[in-house]
């Protein structure tokens, strides 16, 4: 059974069909979360609150979109305002604990490891505007194609061409100097 | 195309969202030139940093914990209907406090108007022609009864 017809019966009193939207959509919503926000703890927080929304506003889901062009819109909207929040609280956080953080990720015997560069990467993703920021992440790490995300984000299909080619070559420049000032230190 | 162009599609090229025909416009561009493949070279290392997909996944509890906070959300009363009670059950107290001073008012006023709780008019009770008759065994006639017996 598809995405709409689960909808469809949900939407005439079979609740329980929300289980399985939300076997179907959980990690997906959840990495969305994760690189959107940086945080895993506050990823898998904001993705509970985002099913518990999708379950009170699908009473008044009107199919002009598919659902999960619907989801990943509520999931992006909900995600970056977590992220903006958190980037306030960081703001006033004090430094020591970026700094653990980092020695924490460096291993003096190894090159780059899988999880240092992950952590990296995901520093540089932090960097990027919030749109730039979310047509990577909707379709480097969620493998959307850009008609989707033209979907979800309300723009066109040339507009997600160009943003993502600017944040690959924003991206590409962070990593260089972010690795180099790694390997080098 | 020029250098300018190719470089816009290079980003749907290595996702190859192009069409066929654009395809092979851009792999022809960079066999002849350096210059747009350097940034496509750029491109592709940036696709190999970004392919260490650390992913996450669900917990068995997600949904579990997800339908806990539905059901505890749907358990509160309505919003409307929390307030609602918010006003109504002051008023209804308050409400309740007026009528009974009122009641307490007119009940007073009641007994009043009749003489037979007026001290002063004691005396002409018993004689009293313009009361009716008191049935036998009623409170007022009990009453009545007590004071004639008193004088
Ligand atoms: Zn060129």
């Amino acid at each position: 059974m598809d995405d709409e017809q689960l909808v469809e019966q949900f939407r005439h009193g079979q609740l329980h069909v929300f289980d399985e939207l939300v076997l179907r959509y959980q990690d997906r919503v959840l990495n969305t979360c994760f690189r959107l926000i940086g945080n895993e703890e506050e990823a898998r927080d904001a993705a509970q609150d985002i099913f518990i929304k999708v379950y009170h506003a699908l009473a008044s889901f009107k199919p002009q979109a598919s659902f999960s062009t619907w989801l990943y819109r509520i999931a992006a909207n909900h995600a970056l305002n977590v992220a903006r929040s958190r980037k306030r609280r960081s703001r006033i956080r004090s430094f020591t604990a970026e700094i653990a953080l980092i020695a924490d990720a460096k291993n003096p015997h190894s090159a780059l490891e899988k999880e240092e560069r992950a952590h990296l990467v995901r520093e540089a993703l932090n960097q990027l505007g919030e749109s730039q920021k979310t047509i990577v992440v909707l379709h480097r790490f969620e493998g959307l194609s850009y008609k989707e995300i033209a979907d979800i984000m309300n723009i066109s299909v040339s507009s997600v061409e160009s943003r993502l080619f600017r944040a690959r070559q924003k991206l590409a420049k962070i990593l260089k100097s972010s690795m180099t000032e790694y390997i080098s230190s | 195309m020029n250098c300018r162009q190719i470089r816009k599609k290079l980003s749907p090229y290595i996702d190859e969202q192009l069409d066929s025909r654009r395809q092979e416009q851009v792999r022809d561009h960079l066999q002849s030139c350096q210059n747009c493949s350097t940034v496509l070279h750029q491109l592709e290392q940036l696709e190999d940093l970004l392919q260490d997909d650390l992913r996450l996944q669900a917990d068995a509890f997600t949904l579990t914990r997800i339908k806990a906070a539905i059901s505890a959300k749907s358990d509160q009363p309505l919003p409307v209907w929390s307030l609602l009670q918010k006003v109504l059950a002051p008023s209804i107290v308050f409400a309740g406090l007026v009528l009974g001073v009122l009641l307490g008012i007119q009940l007073h006023n009641t007994f009043k108007r009749t003489p037979i709780v007026e001290p002063q008019t004691h005396t002409s009770l018993v004689d009293s022609t313009f009361f009716e008759p008191l049935p036998v065994g009623s409170i007022t006639a009990t009453y009545v009864s007590m004071n004639a017996i008193q004088k």
